[in-house]
């Protein structure tokens, strides 16, 4: 397998990208479809084809030099891709998921609009994201970095005309931005302190590089986090995720679930070494880490809209992926990845069909029981719950990655800025909150499967569905998918129960927890009667009071500080000059205009067309001009 | 009394009083009647300077020459545009047909 | 002519001269104005010939008095405009009653008289400082001298070229008159 092929990894799907912008609209919808999942799935076939080379174990990492790029005395930066064992698990992932869900975009996207320009967007997705995974400086990664949040602000704006969605599209790119400037500031001085942009050089001299620079590097370490937080939505810019979710669910499923989210872990993975010199650093990741790991699943449990439930789970997921960075074990932070991606994938990609069949009704309280007449939906949505929740140890893909998780927590500890905090602390809040998965993700199920005869979704008979008016799975590449990915998450399971040793004696209590609270909650909310006691009962409580002014509703006032921060300085500055040139400026010019005006009326009198007012004023200059010369 | 000085007087006081009569008629072909008369005065002038201060050669009568030359083209150019303003104003006062100023239309 | 007549002679055709000028700016009837400007051609042609031009003398007459003053007779019986607001069409504008054309007046003819009274004085005494020099040239201001001023030596002479273009300066004149006569548009 030659380097070559490293080359196309990202040329296919950008190649079909190019070609999709052009001639997407004079191609049939099929041949749209399969031009973009054909590129993706070609990517896998070549990535499937590095396995022998040993580069999983072992071997050496291939490496393909494009020769130089920017160069210049005082700096440079080749091109260069490298492929090593951690390169290569992402590869196949970006690569698996993304023709999963572009041929599952096929079914769901048929009836909707601009398909050509949707498809690519994903093709020009995965090409940024493999550019980013694949390159060896970090000028090449921030080129698939801006790559990715390009595609991510173009495909959540693919309803354009529909309201709030140009500004949700314009808010995620706005915050994933201002994670650029902190990245490119992060480089910046990376280069200051190490004289050198490239991983693998970096990797290889970086302790010696460090010394004599070594508050610069802990500056751009922590620089490098803002990037990092803002793409991988941490708290404080965890802010736009939720707000994604306006884009149609097959991008929700791809980028912001399995893999434009964890090019910010990816990006802390690959400077691992940077930050284990540096504990102030992960103190600041632990910090916001656990911060959005609670923020995400309170919230999670009190949405109404399916995709913003599992958004916010999501949040919760990456905050434990960045945890595990935190505690300094970057394989738990890749395994959580994988098993993140496997789970999340499978549960968003349930939801648009669920979404589909109900004619893109997208609040639980109005789908409700809408699984009954959806089979594969309704496996893939158990599967999923089962594996998010982790409630059975080898069918549960996120199971044994979140064990490792806590694994690694449990041993370690966090110090910085005058802090100390012990591994324990965080083990203990991560059981926690992790039971909390459970309850949110069966609170959807049971939505979802309420058998409740009156409040159950219904829609008038239409040609297409059954005669019943009940929702059907129509699209068979919806199907596929789904039953691809739910047989593909146990899968993963089960590998992934091969990698981590597990410790019955810490286990099994929360395990036997989680599942009682799983069935528990899954038993109230799939009936109507009970959801009415539990919220009679939960009235008392203002925090989860129902249409109260509580944190949870306010989703925990981030907005608002952001709002008072930020936009209304700019807005009273607005408003400030406004006044300013208004008044000023304008009156400024309004009166050198009224003395033109003034003077015209006066120079206007010398105009009448009387020619002998004309006469009289040329002899008055004639006397003056004979007065002056006869003088001399 | 027939010198110089004197002749440049009435020279002028003839100027003085065509400039007058431009000035004050209200019909366009009267002010160039007054135009004739400054012209006129302009004439003596020339001729007067000859005899007085030029003895040798008449380049004074040549200069009266031109500018009885031009003062026949200009009355000739100037009555034709008052009869087509007369043509159509039907009125030659320049008060009247200053069409210019304010009051204007 | 011998100088003592010369002297009241002068005096007699510039008092007369100035006399019908006058006449003919304050004259109320616009032909009368025009047989007065006519009338007032004798005095000047009479200085013409006491300051030995006989030639430019009769020019004033034939020219002047005989088509000039023709194309402005013409003109004055042609357009005969109505007397519009009681005034007689050309007289003098009068005074406007009330300060602003009392003011209008004032500064007429202050203008005038300052004219009169800031220019003359100095062109008076730098006339006086001027030493007349005697008439030297034969027959000076006959038509025959006046010929030869004119063509003597055509291809050196100035003068001649200047005299054929005036022929020229009539033309313009003639188009620019033609001109205006003619219809516009169609």
């Amino acid at each position: 397998m030659s380097p070559l092929a490293l080359l196309a990894l990202p040329a296919f799907p950008a190649i079909s990208a190019l070609a999709l912008i052009f001639f997407g609209r004079r191609l049939p919808y099929n041949v749209l479809g399969g031009i973009a999942v054909g590129a993706v799935a070609a990517s896998f076939a070549l990535a499937l084809g590095f396995i022998p080379m040993d580069v999983l174990g072992e071997g050496a990492p291939v490496t393909l030099d494009l020769g130089p790029w920017i160069s210049t005395h005082a700096f440079q930066a080749a091109l260069r891709l490298r492929l090593d064992s951690v390169g290569l698990c992402m590869v196949l992932l970006v690569t698996f998921f993304g023709s999963l869900i572009t041929a599952y975009s096929i079914g769901y996207m048929r009836e909707d609009r601009e398909q050509g320009r949707f498809f690519a967007g994903l093709n020009l997705f995965v090409a940024s994201m493999l550019t980013l995974v694949l390159s060896d400086n970090l000028v090449l990664i921030f080129l698939g970095w801006e790559g990715v949040g390009l595609c991510s602000y173009l495909l959540i704006g693919h309803y354009w005309d529909q309201p709030g969605v140009p500004l949700a599209a314009f808010r995620a790119f706005f915050v994933n931005r201002i994670g650029d400037i902190f990245f490119l500031l992060g480089v910046f001085t990376l280069f200051g302190a190490f004289g050198t942009v490239s991983l693998s050089e970096l990797h290889a001299h970086g302790s010696e590089l460090i010394v004599g620079h070594e508050k610069a590097a802990g500056l751009a370490a922590l620089l490098l986090l803002g990037g990092a937080f803002a793409k991988s939505a941490q708290a404080p810019l965890h802010v736009w995720l939720a707000d994604a979710m306006a884009g149609p669910t097959p991008v929700s499923a791809l980028i912001h679930a399995a893999t434009m989210v964890t090019a910010g872990v990816y990006l802390l993975m690959r400077l691992d070494w940077l930050y284990s010199v540096f504990p102030q650093a992960r103190m600041v990741i632990g910090i916001c880490a656990t911060t959005t790991l609670i923020v995400g699943a309170l919230l999670a449990l009190t949405q109404t809209d399916i995709k913003k439930i599992l958004a916010y789970s999501t949040l919760s997921n990456l905050a434990l992926m960045f945890l595990a960075l935190a505690a300094g074990s970057s394989g738990a932070a890749m395994l959580h990845l994988f098993g993140h991606a496997f789970f999340k994938a499978l549960l968003f990609l349930a939801a648009g069909s669920v979404i589909l069949a109900a004619h893109h009704e997208q609040d639980v309280r109005r789908l409700q029981g809408v699984l009954k007449t959806l089979p594969i939906t309704r496996l893939a949505f158990w599967v999923g719950c089962i594996g998010g929740a982790g409630l059975i140890p080898y069918l549960s893909a996120g199971f044994f990655t979140k064990e490792a998780v806590l694994e690694s927590l449990r041993n370690s500890r966090l110090d910085g800025f005058g802090l100390h905090i012990s591994g324990g602390w965080l083990y203990s809040i991560v059981l926690v909150v992790e039971s909390l998965s459970a309850l949110y993700l069966f609170r959807l199920l049971g939505y979802l499967s309420s058998d409740d005869r009156e409040a159950a979704y219904a829609h008038e008979p239409e040609s297409g569905h059954g005669h019943d008016g009940n929702p059907r799975e129509k699209s068979r590449s919806v199907r596929l998918v789904l039953g691809i990915l739910a047989l593909a998450a146990p899968s993963f399971a089960w590998f992934s129960g091969r990698l981590v040793p597990l410790h019955w004696g810490h286990v099994f209590p929360s395990l036997v927890a989680n599942l009682a609270l799983a069935a528990g909650c899954f038993a109230v909310f799939s009936t109507s009667r009970r959801r009415e006691l539990l919220f009679k009962g939960l009235a008392r409580f203002s925090v989860f009071g129902g249409g109260g002014v509580g944190p949870l509703t306010r989703l925990f006032y981030f907005d608002d500080v952001y709002n008072a921060l930020l936009v209304l300085p700019l807005k009273a500055a607005a408003w400030l000059l406004r006044l300013v040139f208004e008044n000023i400026f304008i009156g400024a010019l309004s009166a050198m205009g009224w003395i033109g005006e003034r003077a015209s009326f006066l120079l206007r009198r010398l105009q009448t067309g009387n020619v002998q007012r004309y006469a009289a004023l040329m002899l008055l200059a004639a006397a003056f001009a004979a007065y002056f010369l006869l003088r001399g | 009394m027939f010198n110089l000085p004197n002749s440049l007087a009435l020279s002028l006081l003839l100027v003085l009083i065509g400039c007058l009569g431009m000035l004050r008629r209200r019909s366009l072909i009267l002010i160039l009647l007054s135009v004739e008369i400054i012209l006129n005065g302009v004439n003596i002038a020339l001729v007067s300077f000859n005899y007085f201060r030029w003895g040798t050669t008449e380049t004074g009568h040549y200069l009266y020459m031109l500018s009885i030359g031009v003062a026949a083209v200009e009355a000739a150019v100037g009555l034709s545009m008052v009869i087509v303003l007369f043509k159509n104003f039907h009125d030659i006062s320049p008060d009247r047909i200053a069409k210019l100023g304010e009051s204007g239309s | 002519m011998s100088p003592q007549i010369l002297d009241p002679l002068f005096a007699i055709a510039a008092l007369g001269l100035i006399a019908l000028s006058l006449a003919v700016v304050l004259a109320k009837n616009p032909v009368r104005s025009t047989l007065l400007l006519i009338l007032s051609f004798l005095p000047t042609s009479f200085l013409y010939l006491m300051l030995q031009a006989p030639f430019v003398a009769i020019l004033q007459i034939l020219v002047y008095g005989g088509a000039i003053m023709m194309l402005f007779t013409f003109v004055i019986m042609m357009i005969n405009p109505a007397p519009k607001g009681g005034e007689i069409p050309g007289e003098t504008a009068p005074i406007r009653p009330g300060a602003a054309g009392f003011l209008r007046t004032a500064l007429l003819l202050s203008l005038l008289a300052a004219m009169a009274f800031i220019v003359v004085p100095p062109v008076y005494r730098a006339a006086s400082a001027i030493t007349p020099t005697p008439i030297s040239k034969p027959g000076f201001g006959s038509l025959a001298s006046m010929a030869d001023l004119l063509f003597r030596d055509p291809a050196n002479n100035p003068l001649t070229v200047s005299f054929e273009l005036i022929s020229f300066l009539i033309l313009a004149g003639i188009i620019a008159a033609i001109n205006f006569s003619r219809r516009r548009g169609a």
